[in-house]
């Protein structure tokens, strides 16, 4: 299959799987919490009926309230395309640059601050305070764990560095604190527990709901599946460290076309599975608690990198 | 005529056109002289950038424009150093002249456009000279003649607090001054007449300890001009106060100068610094820009967040040039070139991004009558066209894509990346401090510039002067949307752009696929790509939402108020949006919070009026500055007891000089 291909294809799975997930997850934390939970398909009716509904707009919001949606979710469709979550060795994949990778999410979170704030309520101000705060905070940690996939692989680019994922973590034994600090910044970045409530329209704890509580109708389905996509692509990627088994790559035969899509499956349910118990089993941090947050997962990726370089010595 | 003689006579044609820009100023209270001023000032931006372009592009050996006596026996010289810093001069000067034909006239009240024109025309003439001078002489009279300019366009306003900004700016530009004169004595050999050509042969016959101390002078004459911490202290209070065309040349062009100024007199006169430079350059430029970029989260004005940023972007460069002295000394010539490449294309990024800034900061202070960013927001809205190209600045500011400052920044990091492969002990552990501190800085500043766009353009309008503000006129605001522009394609062309940096980065294509190795500046060539990735990526957004239906039905409503009317007093502060940073950095800030409130009712204690107020404790100025100043004037007062009156002691002082030359000359 052509590598060109091989991107689309992983682009339609995960958009098409990304609202399932979101369902997954949230069955899964009711059936945790005693409660019998929303159907799992219910997101995709969700999104459908916000797509019909009429747009109300804050007349206080300008042109940029308009556009943040669709460059949010063109940074998650970005972030789906360039890393290796169902394919390895895609035409993007020389793009999934860890810098480059950065850069697009960090271009994402703008855009919903820029949102939270141009409704001009304290609601939008308060989330949009709380996101740009732990995007920015958490920029050194996700470059410093990048960096210790990028010294044990020897490749700058995401998709290069998963040749040290799976077994290849058992050869760097050193490289699990990254894994566990790229967990962090992935709960960080995609607004989970311990970071923000994704349940919650409480104003205490709010951070991304507080950003779009003034999005209606179309909009607002947009915002809701850009960050479902988020989810997804950041439980894959975490997934495919771990366990790189079943990727798709330009050279696989039918076969393993055929139970790419089942393997993309599983490791989803099985990463929500395990958010769900996460997110019921600990308490949400406090906002001003969460130096020690960003600290820990910049030193779990450091303590990777600075056993990396001396395994190079020796 | 060849292609060079165009070049340099388009060269030289700047030259005479920003001096005969400088004498029709004088004529300023005549609307012709100042129309005569504005289109020889553009005229020189135009032919400044065509022919060093030109001289670039066409990649033309080093050049003189001709002999004088009037220039000391140095020729005027161009290579491809100076051509470059002339292409980032000319194209910052033609924008902001550009602007300020518009701007100066709808400000004619604030300036006396008598002295502001013909300064600001001297003030570029003065940095040509510098760029274009082969000779000491001439490079430190042009090198005055900028700082005096600037010195006095600082305080154009008449404003108390300019003229104390100005004075400080004087007092450090004339420190630098004396500190450049004397290591340049040191490098002509006694002589201010020597050229660069000469330079390099004496410096060899100075000792090694002289040979520092002229080291140590240069770099800090130029590290305090460019804005170095902790030489910057004067940058955040004088660049706000001059007019903003004038602090867009300032900013944009006056801090390359010096920069320019520190890679000529070193590559002349210590080709390999010891690598005890990069490390120090590298750690005070880090440090510099981590302390500067949560300043520019704390201030509240737009040009001081603006002033900021630029000590804080400055810092970077010079984090790349240590970087690279280092991975040099220590044998990676090619990192060190994909360094230096990675700090050109930096440079030229924020020369624009930068001026289109102060220009977009003196349209909206124009249109909305104040720079206080608490007082400002709905401006988006009531300037839809500016506000486009302000955001598209703020993000190139952020160094986010696909903008040229990010791909500099990613140009950085994969260098650093391949020097941790390199495992050379000191390499690794500076390595190791570019990866945190680069990814710490600009998380910070892409906080800063969100903050410095939202609170500006976002949501309900904070004051009367907001409210009222329109579109500013075409004059004000096509500069600003020629520079976001500008900014954009050096994003997505910078390999294209790469040829004409005055380093050899050509041996840098990728010759294997793109991303298996990272070998020097692959990184430049994913700039294409990732422009037309996140183009289509948004599109897709935007198609997807058409192919599932979406209804178009829009009904404009108010913002959700809870039951209660909502107005803009409720709205969330910039003080407040940045009170996290402020909390979790408290340690490096270390401000004070001062509340004061004001009873409304005498009847009752608890409906009051606050006002708050943060005070900065310590502070370079107050740990390094007022003490050296303390020390001179103690040093003054001491030397003033000389100055006793009694005519005996000062015929004593005379004979006892003049024993002293004897000695000294037998």
């Amino acid at each position: 299959m052509s590598p060109a291909l091989l991107t689309v294809v992983q682009v339609v799975v995960v958009v098409t799987l990304a609202p399932l997930a979101a369902g997954v997850v949230r069955r899964c934390k009711a059936f945790l919490q005693g409660r019998r939970g929303a159907p799992v398909l219910l997101p995709y009716w969700t999104l459908l009926t916000l797509m019909r509904k009429e747009i109300v707009l804050s007349s206080s919001t300008s042109w940029v309230f308009r556009a943040a949606p669709f460059v949010v979710l063109g940074t998650s469709l970005l972030s789906a395309t360039l890393l290796p979550l169902v394919a390895r060795g895609g035409a993007a994949a020389p793009l999934s640059h860890l810098v480059i990778v950065a850069g697009i999410w960090m271009l994402g979170a703008v855009f919903l601050v820029f949102a939270g704030l141009d409704s001009a309520s304290s609601f939008g101000g308060m989330g949009a305070s709380r996101e740009m705060t732990i995007s920015a905070f958490l920029e050194p940690a996700l470059i410093v764990t990048f960096a210790a996939f990028a010294v044990a692989s020897g490749s700058a680019t995401v998709d290069g560095m998963l040749s040290v994922a799976g077994t290849g973590l058992i050869a760097h034994p050193w490289l699990l604190p990254a894994v566990a600090a790229l967990g962090l910044v992935a709960l960080g970045e995609n607004a989970r527990y311990p970071v923000d409530n994704p349940a919650t329209h409480l104003e205490l704890t709010m951070v991304h709901e507080a950003m779009v509580i003034e999005y209606s109708g179309p909009y607002l389905a947009l915002m809701e599946l850009a960050s479902m996509v988020k989810l997804a692509v950041f439980a894959l990627l975490l997934a495919n460290v771990v366990v790189p088994a079943g990727l798709m790559a330009p050279s696989s035969g039918a076969a393993a076309l055929a139970l790419a899509p089942v393997v993309v499956l599983v490791k989803l349910g099985v990463v929500m599975a395990l958010l769900a118990a996460l997110e019921s089993s600990i308490a949400k941090l406090r906002f001003y608690g969460l130096p020690e947050y960003f600290f820990g997962s910049l030193f779990l990726g450091l303590t990777s990198l600075a056993f990396g370089l001396f395994a190079g010595w020796l | 005529m060849t292609t060079g003689d165009l070049a340099l006579a388009a060269l030289l044609a700047a030259l005479l056109l920003s001096a005969a820009a400088a004498l029709a100023g004088v004529f300023g209270r005549s609307l012709a002289a100042r129309r005569i001023h504005h289109a020889a000032m553009i005229a020189s931006g135009i032919t400044g950038l065509a022919g060093a372009f030109v001289f670039l592009a066409w990649r033309l050996p080093a050049r003189s424009l001709g002999a004088s006596p009037l220039l000391f026996n140095a020729p005027l010289v161009v290579d491809r150093l100076s051509a470059f810093f002339l292409l980032l001069l000319h194209a910052v000067a033609l924008m902001a002249s550009w602007f300020g034909a518009a701007y100066t006239e709808t400000e004619r009240e604030h300036y006396p456009l008598r002295a502001v024109l013909p300064l600001t025309a001297v003030f570029v003439l003065s940095m040509q000279g510098v760029l274009l001078a082969s000779g000491l002489a001439g490079f430190l009279l042009c090198w005055e003649a900028m700082s005096l300019s600037a010195f006095l366009l600082v305080m154009a306003d008449g404003e108390q607090e300019s003229r104390q900004a100005a004075l400080l700016y004087l007092a450090i530009a004339q420190f630098g001054a004396g500190a450049l004169i004397v290591g340049s004595g040191m490098l002509g050999g006694g002589s201010l007449f020597a050229t660069f050509a000469t330079m390099g042969s004496s410096v060899g016959m100075l000792s090694p300890g002289a040979s520092t101390l002229a080291l140590a002078l240069v770099v800090f004459a130029f590290s305090s001009k460019a804005g170095l911490a902790p030489f910057h202290a004067w940058l955040p209070e004088a660049h706000p106060r001059a007019p903003s065309h004038v602090s867009a040349l300032m900013s944009g062009a006056m801090l390359k100068v010096a920069v320019y100024g520190l890679l000529r007199f070193t590559s002349v006169c210590w080709p390999m610094m010891p690598a005890a430079w990069g490390v120090g350059l590298l750690a005070l430029g880090l440090a510099g820009a981590a302390v500067a970029v949560i300043y520019a989260n704390i201030a509240r004005e737009i040009k001081r967040i603006l002033a900021w940023s630029s000590v804080e972007n400055i810092g970077l460069v010079f984090t790349m040039f240590g970087f690279q002295l280092l991975l040099r000394r220590e044998g990676q010539p090619v990192i060190a070139d994909a360094v230096m490449a990675a700090m050109f294309l930096h440079l030229l990024a924020h020369a624009l991004f930068k001026s289109g800034l102060f220009l977009g900061a003196g349209a909206v202070m124009h249109g909305a009558r104040t720079g206080k960013i608490e007082l400002l927001g709905g401006l988006a809205s009531r300037m839809p066209r500016l506000s486009a190209g302000a955001l598209a600045l703020c993000l190139a500011a952020a160094a986010l894509p696909p903008f040229g400052s990010f791909v500099a920044e990613l140009m950085l990091i994969q260098a650093a990346l391949a020097a941790l492969a390199t495992h050379n002990a000191g390499l690794v552990v500076a390595s190791v401090a570019v990866l945190i501190g680069v990814a710490f800085v600009a998380g910070l500043a892409v906080f800063a510039m969100v903050r410095l766009f939202s609170f500006t353009f976002l949501a309900e309008p904070r004051s009367a002067g907001a409210r009222e503000a329109t579109e500013p006129a075409p004059a004000l605001r096509r500069p600003v949307l020629a520079l976001a522009a500008g900014v954009l394609a050096l994003g997505i062309l910078s390999p294209w752009v790469s040829p004409l940096f005055p380093v050899a980065f050509d041996l840098l294509r990728p010759t294997v696929e793109a991303g298996a190795a990272f070998s020097g500046g692959q990184g430049l060539w994913l700039a294409p790509g990732l422009g037309l990735a996140l183009g289509a990526a948004i599109g897709a957004a935007w198609l997807l939402r058409r192919a599932l239906g979406a209804s178009s039905r829009v009904r404009r409503y108010h913002t959700w108020d809870c039951g209660q009317p909502i107005d803009a007093t409720m709205e969330y502060t910039a003080t407040g949006f940045s009170a996290p940073v402020r909390f979790f950095l408290r340690d490096i800030v270390r401000a004070e919070k001062h509340l004061v409130f004001h009873a409304v009712l005498p009847s009752n204690p608890w409906i009051r009026r606050g006002e708050m107020e943060f005070r900065k404790v310590g502070g370079v100025l107050a740990g390094l500055y007022f003490p050296v100043a303390r020390f001179i004037e103690d040093v003054g007062a001491w030397l003033k007891r000389l100055q006793n009156g009694v005519i005996q002691f000062y015929i004593a002082l005379i004979l006892a000089t003049l024993l002293l030359t004897l000695w000294v000359a037998l």
